[in-house]
Formats: C-alpha cells, structure tokens, sequence
C-alpha cells in the first residue's frame, strides 16, 4: 500500500480519536451542568423559606450558620440574595444586604477588589454596592478606581460609593466622575439617581451638597445640563434660588445653551414666579433651543405682557421657536385664526401644521387622562 | 382570595409568603395565558398582575379581565419598572387600581393590597 494511504488512516483515526473525546468531554460537561444546576436549584428551595422568614421576623445568624460553609454555598447564597436585591427595596432591603455582609463573602471580594484584573474589580464593585460601606481600605480602593480609564470600572466604582450614608461621599464620587466625558448620558442619569437617598430628611443636606458639585469649573456642560434635569426630577427645591442665579452667571461653564435651556425648565417645574423676569430675557437668545425653552415655561405662566413677544417670535427663522410660539400662543386661548392673522403668507402651511399638532397632543392627553 | 401573576422566582416567592403570614388565600401563575385563564376560573378578590409576562403581556391579561362582564369587577394592582410612566398611565387607562413600581417595598405593597380590599 502506497504511504500516503497510510498517512491519510492514520489522520482519520487521529480525527475520529479527537471526535470522540471532544464528544465525551460535551456529555460530561452537560452532565456536571446539569448536576450542578440541580445542586443549586435544590439549595435554594431550601434556602428561600429561610430567608423570607429571616425578614419577617428571624435574625441572620441562624440563617448565615445553616445555609453557608462551603464554596457552592456561598457562590449560590450571593447569587440569590443578590437577585432579591434587585427587586426588593426598603427594610427588606437593608435585611438582605446584612446577609451580604460576612466575612468569607466580604474577604472573598475584597480579595476580588485588590486583584489587577477589571473583570474581578468590578464583579467586586458590583458586591459593595450591596453592602454597608464603612471599611475604609474598601472606600480607598473605589475612589481610587474612579480614575480608572476603564470607564465599566469607573461607573461601578462609583455605583458602590453612591451606596454609602455619608453624602460627602457620594458628592466627591459625583463631582469626580461629572468631570469624565466619556461616560453614557444613561450611565450619569443612574448615577445621578443613585446620589438621591430615600430618606426624606436628608434632601436638603444633598442639596447643598450638590452646590458644590455644580460649582466645579470643569464639568462637561453635557453632563450639567443632565444634573440640572436629574435636581429637576428628583425636587431639589432648595437650589431653585441658585440656578436662578446661575441663569445670569455670565462665567463660560454656566453659560452653554444646553446648560441654559435645563436651568430655564427647572425655573417652570419648580413654578419659580422670581424667574419669569429673568426668563423673558432669553426670548431673544441667540440658541434656539433656549428661546424654546424659554417660550415653553413663559407660555406656562401666561402674562399678558409676554404675548406680543410670542407673536413676534412666530417669525423666527427656526422651525422649532416657531412651534414653541404657536404652542405656547395657543396655550393661553389664542384661535387659529389670531395666529395666522400674525403670519406672512409664506409661512401659513407650516404653523397650520404646528396647530394641528397642538390640538393632536391635547386631544391625546385628554385620553390618557380619560 | 389572591391570584398572583408573576414569573420572577424570587418576587412571587416573596409575595406568596407575605401574603399567606397576613393570612390571604393564595394562587399563583407564572404566565400570562395561564394566569387569565385561572382569574376566569378561580374569579379571585384581587389580582396582583406583573407586565412583562411569557405567552401573554399583563396589559393583554387586564384588558381581558376588565372586558369580561364576569370578571371585570375584579380589582387588578400591576406590578410595573420604575421609571415607565406611559405602563403606569396604560394600566391606569385600561382599569387596574393601583400600580406598584418595581424594586418594592414589600410592606407598602401589602399595605396597598389592604386598601384596595378594603380590610
């Protein structure tokens, strides 16, 4: 036989041999899957009882001592108590994560913590940010990950801060991160979120606080403009004053339209009536999105000595001042018919679409509010 | 009696516990079919409704069950994501009585349960 039919057996053989084992080490792995699955599925079936009543009424000792141990255990005992945290709020909340906080599982992240790897860092971030944070060496690490040019580990650094009662640090970890550019507006919205604290008592202090966040010189007006609509939503009404003071800040970094337009919004969502002065001097603002901004909340207030402004603006050179205008024209009882009287015949097509849009969107919220 | 509608383990597992301790007679489905078909058959005091539900959405369930001349006097609380208002202002315009934003606080959401039963 030629010995090229030789080498081609012996390829095949070598081929089907590798076949075969690969094909075992699937079953093997399937079936170690499978087992380890069911370990973890029978673990928590045992586990949850525990735990729901450990909220109700138990104390975590007895919980921690029965259902940990070994490393399955507490592998499947953060993992569980984990993703009840991610549904649960308030007292439970705070039950749970004190079961988060023993020492095997705290050694085992900081351990984690300290590695040079940013997958384990943030797996670890992710863990503190379930925990009380009042290790120090823990807190040193964090802040120090906040310069991180990884910007996953920056957020979650950060996300493990905000988790702290100590809002001076939460509001060194915010005005850190506000100086970065490269984090998503999403991930500044959760962070910003994250920074408010559900008890009530501690608004005001964060308040203050935030003062000093805004107050920084280098912060992307991106990411002020997004503070300013996040102090909006939460109800920081006790920096209502300051952004109004702000809106005639002439200094560069207070000065940027979309910075601008957001402080002229919390101006109307805060219903600051000091403000309606200063705001009808940005009807003649160079950036369009503030003039709309700022016909927006006038158009709110309805002063009768705002409406010729209003009409005026109906000539605006930008199609969205122009919609703000009708808007807004329309808002304190003006007719299609006032409107079109205002407008040359060139721009009738238009701003008949843009009153048929306004009475669209308020034929549609008379619907959803039935 | 209560019928919960939810696929998450650890919520209904949860809810299943608080509300048996408070003394409430339980059901739970964990999707959306099975949980109308059983606010048919089982006509429950209130229904405590997830929106993202498999087989069927919890908007689809409570359109159902408010369309129903048998079941639509059966009162709804929907569990829905913070921060989705327009699911909030959907549950609100389709009939339910209360919604509860997701993470909870599983003794407000009892407290809101007492209520909307009126006990």
């Amino acid at each position: 036989m030629d010995i090229s039919v030789y080498l081609l057996l012996i390829v095949s053989m070598v081929l089907l041999g590798l076949t075969l084992v690969l094909f075992l080490s699937a079953i093997i792995i399937r079936v170690r899957h499978r087992n380890w699955s069911a370990k973890l599925e029978n673990y928590r079936k045992t586990l949850m009882p525990h735990v729901l009543n450990y909220l109700e009424e138990g104390n975590e000792k007895e919980v921690i001592e029965q259902f940990t141990g070994k490393n399955l255990e507490y592998y499947a005992f953060e993992k569980i108590i984990t993703e009840m945290l991610t549904h649960v709020e308030g007292t439970e909340a705070d039950k749970l994560k004190e079961l988060l906080f023993i020492e095997p599982i705290f050694d085992h992240h900081f351990n984690l913590l300290r590695s040079s790897d940013d997958v384990a860092r943030v797996k670890a971030c992710n863990y503190f940010s379930n925990v009380r944070l009042v290790n120090y060496k823990v807190i040193k690490k964090l802040k120090g990950y906040l310069d991180s040019p990884n910007q996953m580990l920056v957020f979650s650094a950060a996300t493990a801060l905000m988790g702290s009662d100590d809002v001076n640090l939460r509001v060194e970890a915010l005005s850190r991160v506000a100086k970065k550019d490269f984090l998503s507006e999403m991930a500044m919205i959760e962070l910003f979120h994250k920074f408010h604290s559900d008890e009530d008592d501690q608004n005001e202090a964060e308040g203050e606080a935030l003062k000093i966040v805004l107050d920084e010189q280098d912060i992307p007006p991106a990411n002020r403009a997004l503070f300013i609509k996040g102090i909006t939503e939460i109800g920081y009404y006790n920096l209502v004053n300051y952004l109004l003071e702000k809106l005639q800040d002439p200094s560069r970094e207070w000065n940027h339209p979309e910075v601008l337009s957001a402080i002229i919004k919390a101006q109307g969502e805060f219903n600051n009536v000091k403000s309606i002065k200063t705001l009808r001097r940005y009807l003649d603002h160079e950036a369009p999105e503030v003039v709309v901004s700022a016909l927006e909340e006038l158009g709110d207030y309805g002063s009768e000595d705002d409406f010729p402004y209003f009409k005026f603006l109906l000539g605006h050179e930008d199609k969205n001042v122009k919609k703000a205008a009708v808007f807004a024209l329309l808002k304190n009882g003006f007719k299609e018919s006032e409107i079109l009287h205002e407008v040359p015949e060139s721009n009738i097509k238009l701003i008949t679409k843009y009153v048929l849009m306004y009475v669209h969107e308020k034929r549609n919220e008379s619907n959803f509010n039935g | 009696m209560i019928l919960v509608i939810e696929d998450t383990e650890v919520i209904y597992e949860l809810l299943l516990y608080k509300l048996k301790k408070s003394g409430y007679r339980v059901e739970h489905r964990a999707n959306g079919k099975e949980g109308l078909e059983a606010v048919k058959e089982l006509k429950p005091d209130l229904v405590l409704l997830d929106v993202m539900l498999p087989s069927m959405n919890g908007f689809e369930v409570l359109r159902n069950i408010k369309e129903d001349t048998e079941t639509k006097d059966i009162k709804v609380i929907m569990l829905t994501s913070k921060n989705r208002e327009e699911d909030i202002m959907k549950g609100h315009k389709l009939g339910a009585e209360r919604y509860i934003e997701k993470p909870f606080k599983p003794n407000i959401l009892m407290l809101r349960i007492k209520e909307v039963l009126g006990s």
